[in-house]
């Protein structure tokens, strides 16, 4: 496994670990870097698909909204252990992303992701209207989740630190796979999906293999969210959810994994600053939206590298 | 594999719905020659390339490569016996380099491929990937990307996809589609040249009748879905009814 | 259809909806009845949104700068002590659950102050029907005012105040949405009703209200019982309700009591058996799909239907079932799938019923992503 960890990356998750000790990082400022960091990870894990495979998922929110509930489920039941919490997430993320990736690749294009949004409809409706998991106030209260037992994850330092471990994490993971045999496959059933199947690959394994992958990276953000929130509601499995996802991938650049996490971090603090001065932000969230999506449609990084053809070509 | 027989198609037919692309249409070929399949546009050509290929079943008969059957198999499967195939419309990759095109060629017949750790290890495959480039004259295009490639250069590229899962029989459907005559001629040395040094069968579509004549052993001539001729290039040049159909009539 | 098109357009078309939907989408209000706001309650509102979207620093200042906290100051002597250091240092340390405590314990100090002051007013023997009415829709607006908050049990409330008796008793209003109901019942139910009702506030009057009227009309009132606020399970009083076996069960809960009862009434098969009408309050339209059977006569609700997904998650629905590219197709499985839902609500739950029309749509999307009546290849 030969690869060169650029420096500048390096030097970015230094600067990310060194944060909390600048001096005007409040608590609240703290919160706010994992979210953006949280859901640029998602946005990374997404770019996998999306980027890479050329799937558009529109279900992502329900993989981090499991991811939610099966952390929250756990440490309502004082089962406090981050690693269990992860690992229940790891599988109930991974049973629900095999039932649709094996469903939804097995058709192409929009439907493929009319698929993925229904099923994750399904999901929604279940958590949001029925009681089993406190309907539409989700579960509420939740003791913080603890790294070892005596070390609880329960101060912002602590849970930011969390949020930049696993997104070094999930980064070099990403990294790694895009580069190997794997991600080399993945590409090509992006560029032309029926030539690989006639050189050879079985595309459909290929499909439900990287769906798998990015489900259980953003499982993985998603059960980190309550360690954070206290909290999980249905709200975290709404379609408007993989939405934003979905935008915070295009804003950022599709096919670069670093852009999405940009443009992740972008969307979060946006929708923070303008919220702050005005009820509508929605509306000027959207609007700088679509501005972005038609002047810069490869990401805000196409202003910084010169366009090397479709995203994720040589530079792997 | 009996009598040096590579390929077998047994009375094979095709319908889409009404319309009847093959019917009843059998075939040998014999391990090492060129065997070209001709007729008019509509005549089923690239249908009876697709069963064979697997990416239709066919509605009645069976397609047997090197004694076993592949009848109704999926693509992938039958390239992993053996079989490669090229396209009349260019199918290659295009938006990656011309390199990483022949690389992920290659890379599906490493034994790493679909196994767990090609997640995360990645093969080394440029000794191929670079004898083929080198076979076809695109080593200094290599890191062009494929879809700023000539048209000529596209096709060269479209076979070396072919090439790299190191099939036994190789179908090419129209390889000189769209070239210039003297781009058609090199494919033609070329491809005869490549063939014979690594023994490969080739089952060409053509409509060009000089390389047809050119560089086959044999050739069947199909007309409305089905076979109405075999043999030698010289008695199919010479067989009225193939002249009837197609070699006097409304040629393309 | 290549990544950069679809993928675009989607983007655009996200982009636009969440633009749109984001603000309206979380609104809903309480029965028909939204009282006007005072400075207090919208100050708390502010405060509200501005916890709920996270926005700390701005909930906080909101909080330092507004009428609550000064309402809050000049009240002190009368709530616990500390509760404005508290309330200020939950918001500020951004604990929401904290936060949403301790001003819950504002408003029902708030609302028995406002009890008292109501009991006051009324003391005096002197005052007409009609005054006293006055006075206890004032109270009512008061306390409903501050009911914006979602997980706040209508018990709660109930618990802080004794105002009950002069308020539902004497209200014009309610004895006359008693006798209309009642006569409802009575003609179209049926003539033999049990009175099951929360035993405080207004369910002890509607209970009252609704025995007197009932009979009045000449039905049967077979039973009467009730329950304890906050009740989790009402089990222990079903054998009585089957024993007398009405024809109508009648019943007066609040809140998340009500949704608890309908459920179990629902799963304990009763609200097949008979039929159920009731008076209810504060019971949020998102909460009804819980209720697991159509139920007649409710007074105050102002919407209730089955749960229907998002109006634009049916518009997907409907051009999905339907065909791409066949209009009529969208029209034919609008009707097929409106006809649907509502006759698969009579045998199974509402909730379960979205997710059956889910159910084929991905049948549908995997079998003939045309649709019913698409054209082939619209969408490849």
């Amino acid at each position: 496994m030969s690869k060169a960890v650029s420096w500048r990356v390096a030097l970015v998750f230094g600067a990310l670990a060194a944060l909390p000790l600048t001096p005007w990082m409040s608590k609240y400022y703290m919160l706010l870097a994992f979210d953006a960091l949280l859901f640029g990870a998602v946005a990374m894990s997404l770019d996998l698909l999306m980027g890479y495979t050329g799937l558009v998922s529109f279900g992502h929110a329900a993989f981090f909204g499991l991811g939610a509930y099966s952390t929250a489920v756990l440490l309502e039941r004082g089962v406090l252990s981050l690693w269990l919490c992860l690992g229940l997430a790891v599988v109930v993320v991974g049973a629900y992303a095999l039932t649709v990736s094996y469903f939804a690749t097995t058709r192409r294009g929009i439907y493929f992701a009319l698929l993925t949004l229904i099923f994750a409809e399904v999901v929604y409706t279940f958590f949001r209207y029925t009681q089993t998991f406190g309907g539409s106030d989700g579960i509420q209260g939740l003791p913080a989740p603890q790294l070892l037992p005596g070390v609880a994850i329960d101060t912002p330092v602590r849970i930011y630190y969390l949020v930049v471990a696993y997104l070094l994490l999930a980064y070099l993971a990403c990294r790694v796979l895009v580069w190997s045999h794997f991600g080399r496959v993945l590409v090509a059933i992006r560029e032309n999906e029926d030539r690989a199947r006639f050189l050879g690959y079985n595309v459909q394994r290929y499909k439900m293999g990287v769906c798998l992958i990015s489900a259980i990276l953003t499982g993985l953000a998603g059960a980190l969210y309550p360690g954070r929130a206290a909290y999980a509601t249905p709200d975290l499995l709404h379609w408007s959810i993989s939405g934003e996802f979905i935008i915070m991938v295009m804003i950022g650049g599709l096919g670069t994994l670093v852009g999405p996490i940009i443009g992740g971090a972008f969307f979060i603090l946006l929708q923070e600053k303008v919220s702050s001065y005005v009820e509508w932000y929605s509306i000027i969230v959207g609007l700088v939206l679509v501005l972005i999506v038609l002047f810069a449609p490869r990401g805000l990084l196409s202003f910084r590298r010169a366009p090397r053809g479709r995203p994720g070509g040589e530079a792997a | 594999m009996e009598d040096g027989v590579l390929l077998e198609v047994e009375s094979v037919s095709k319908s889409f719905g009404a319309l009847a692309a093959l019917a009843r249409v059998s075939l040998t070929v014999r391990a090492g020659e060129v065997f070209s399949v001709i007729g008019p546009n509509g005549a089923g050509k690239s249908t009876l390339f697709n069963v064979v290929a697997g990416l239709y079943a066919p509605t009645a008969g069976r397609v047997v490569l090197q004694g076993e059957e592949i009848t109704g198999l999926g693509p992938e499967v039958i390239n992993h016996r053996g079989l490669a195939k090229t396209f009349q419309i260019t199918n290659i990759f295009p938006g990656i380099s011309v390199y990483d095109n022949v690389r992920v060629a290659a890379q599906s017949r490493v034994p790493l491929s679909g196994r767990l750790p090609s997640l995360w290890r990645r093969p080394d495959v440029d000794g191929p990937v670079m004898e083929l480039l080198a076979a076809f004259g695109l080593t200094g295009r290599r890191h062009e990307l494929a879809q700023h490639l000539s048209h000529g250069e596209q096709r060269y590229l479209e076979i070396c996809l072919a090439l790299a899962t190191d099939p036994t029989l190789l179908l090419l459907d129209e390889p000189t589609a769209g070239m210039t005559p003297g781009e058609t001629k090199g494919a033609t040395a070329l491809i005869r040249q490549i063939a014979r040094s690594r023994g490969l069968t080739v089952l060409l579509i053509e409509h060009d009748m000089s390389v047809v004549m050119g560089i086959s052993d044999r050739i069947a001539v199909l007309h409305f879905g089905e076979k109405i001729a075999e043999g030698p290039p010289e008695a199919i040049r010479s067989d009225p009814q193939v002249i009837d159909a197609y070699l006097g009539g409304a040629e393309d | 259809m290549s990544i950069a098109v679809s993928a675009r357009a989607n983007a655009v078309m996200m982009a636009l909806a969440v633009a749109l939907a984001g603000g309206p989408a979380a609104a809903h209000h309480v029965g028909v009845f939204v009282p006007r706001d005072n400075e207090v309650s919208a100050n708390f509102k502010q405060i509200k949104f501005a916890l709920q979207a996270r926005k700390f620093d701005v909930a906080l200042r909101l909080f330092d700068n507004g009428a609550l906290r000064a309402e809050m100051r000049a009240r002190a002597a009368d709530l616990p002590a500390g509760l404005e250091a508290a309330t200020r240092g939950a918001i500020g340390a951004g604990d929401v659950p904290a936060a949403e405590r301790w001003l819950m314990v504002f408003f029902a100090a708030l609302a028995r102050d406002l009890a008292r002051e109501a009991d006051r007013r009324l003391a005096d023997p002197g005052g007409s029907a009609e005054a006293r009415g006055a006075v206890g829709r004032k109270f009512l607006e008061a306390i409903t005012r501050y009911y914006s908050w979602n997980s706040v049990s209508c018990a709660e409330f109930m618990r802080t105040t004794k105002f009950h008796k002069y308020y539902f008793s004497n209200q014009p209003d309610s004895r006359m949405q008693a006798n209309g109901l009642a006569k409802y019942i009575v003609d179209k139910m049926g003539k033999r009703t049990y009175i099951f009702y929360t035993d405080y506030a207004m369910g002890q009057s509607d209970g009252r209200q609704f025995k007197t009227a009932l009979e009045k009309l000449g039905g049967e009132v077979v039973g009467v019982a009730r329950a304890p606020l906050d009740t989790k399970d009402f089990s222990p009083w079903f054998g009585a309700i089957n024993q007398a076996n009405p024809d109508v069960l009648f019943v007066a809960f609040a809140g998340t009591d009500s949704l608890r009862l309908m459920t179990q009434l629902h799963s304990f098969g009763m609200t097949k058996k008979y039929k159920l009408a009731g008076i209810d309050c504060f019971l949020l339209q998102q909460d009804l799909p819980a209720i697991a059977e159509p139920m007649e006569g409710f007074i105050q609700l102002a919407h209730f239907s089955a749960y229907n997904p998002d109006k634009s998650m049916q518009a997907f629905i409907v051009v999905i079932l339907g065909g791409m590219g066949s209009m009529g197709g969208s029209v034919v499985a609008a009707f097929v799938i409106g006809i649907t839902q509502s006759l698969l609500t009579l045998w199974m739950n509402p909730q379960r019923v979205a997710i059956a029309i889910f159910g084929i749509m991905i049948v549908v999307l995997i079998v003939r992503p045309r649709g019913f009546f698409g054209r082939e290849g619209v969408l490849e």
